[in-house]
């Protein structure tokens, strides 16, 4: 075994289980977000009328251009480690980059629909603009809300550094072998963001809405 | 690469077929459509076939919690019934205010 592989076998071996190491703390995030889910499905059924009341004051278009933009950047950095797969570093930096721009303006948008939200007294407390014998279950909708899309909003900041991080090793790496895993690890992480927003998106959006 | 586009096209119809189960206001429907853009991402993106054993191990088990977690954690809400207070559990007797109920 070489010094430099230890404590692995092969390389082929160290790759693998870098790999399956990302699929696990996958899988602990799965249960993270899973507890989110937890929430909805009881207070979606125990207050529902209130519930629903707090869907249908969330900005459906908002919602919808956010959902193109992550599914295009999403599609954009499997691009690149298509390209990372191929040897063809050159190929890796553009669309990891437009990825990460795609996921700055998804930032953008959420922070402005936060803004609107704000002004519309929309957060739960004190205040809260939606009243009536329902109140209590929109102001959960909306603790679930705002919570849900600020955990989400912080694994896009650190997937987009991520990504950044990435694009810097390859442009110091220029006429260099490729360095898959950590493109591809990264992908993974990026692509579970999309995958916890597509399931996020009709239960703050849809769900209730007509 | 034309994997990849294909996988893009595919998710693009299924958010615009979502969109349009949305006017119907068919729920189901809609988080049907959502776990097919889901599944698309874990096969298409992911590439979750060609991952290590391992890693189909790691994601089919955080299923299993999942799964466990949500039927667990939503059994009481969804199972127990509630009656409203005055129909059957109070009356006129149980509930009169009594000389040593008044605070003094």
């Amino acid at each position: 075994m070489p010094d430099d592989l230890a404590p692995y076998d092969t390389p082929q071996h160290r790759d693998e289980t870098a790999v399956a190491g990302m699929w696990l703390f996958l899988a602990s995030e799965v249960l993270l977000f899973g507890g989110l889910f937890l929430v909805v499905l009881v207070y979606s059924h125990t207050r529902r009328a209130g519930w629903i009341m707090g869907v249908r004051h969330t900005n459906l278009i908002i919602g919808s251009i956010n959902t193109l933009l992550l599914l295009t950047s999403s599609a954009m950095y499997t691009l690149a480690v298509v390209a990372a797969r191929a040897g063809r570093a050159r190929r890796i930096i553009a669309p990891a980059l437009g990825a990460a721009g795609l996921g700055v303006a998804f930032l953008g948008l959420k922070s402005w629909e936060w803004h609107l939200e704000f002004s519309e007294h929309l957060f739960p407390g004190a205040g809260f603009s939606i009243s009536g014998p329902d109140a209590g279950g929109a102001q959960l909708f909306y603790s679930f809300y705002f919570l849900s899309t600020a955990l989400h909003g912080l694994h896009m900041l650190v997937g987009i550094g991520l990504i950044l991080w990435v694009c810097y090793r390859m442009a110091r790496r220029r006429g260099q072998p490729v360095p898959v895993i950590p493109v591809e690890v990264v992908g993974l992480y990026w692509s579970f963001v999309d995958l916890v927003w597509i399931l996020l998106f009709p239960v703050l959006y849809l769900v209730g809405r007509v | 690469m034309v994997r990849v586009m294909a996988c893009w096209g595919a998710l693009m119809v299924l958010f615009m077929g979502e969109l349009a189960i949305a006017t119907t206001g068919f729920g189901p429907g809609i988080c049907a459509v959502a776990v097919l853009m889901g599944l698309v991402i874990v096969f298409g993106f992911m590439r979750i076939t060609l991952a290590p054993p391992l890693a189909a191990i790691f994601a089919l088990g955080s299923l299993f919690w999942l799964a466990i977690l949500l039927s667990l954690g939503s059994l009481d809400s969804f199972t127990r019934t509630n009656f409203s207070v005055g129909d059957t559990l109070s009356s006129r007797t149980q509930n009169a205010v009594t000389a040593r109920d008044r605070a003094p």
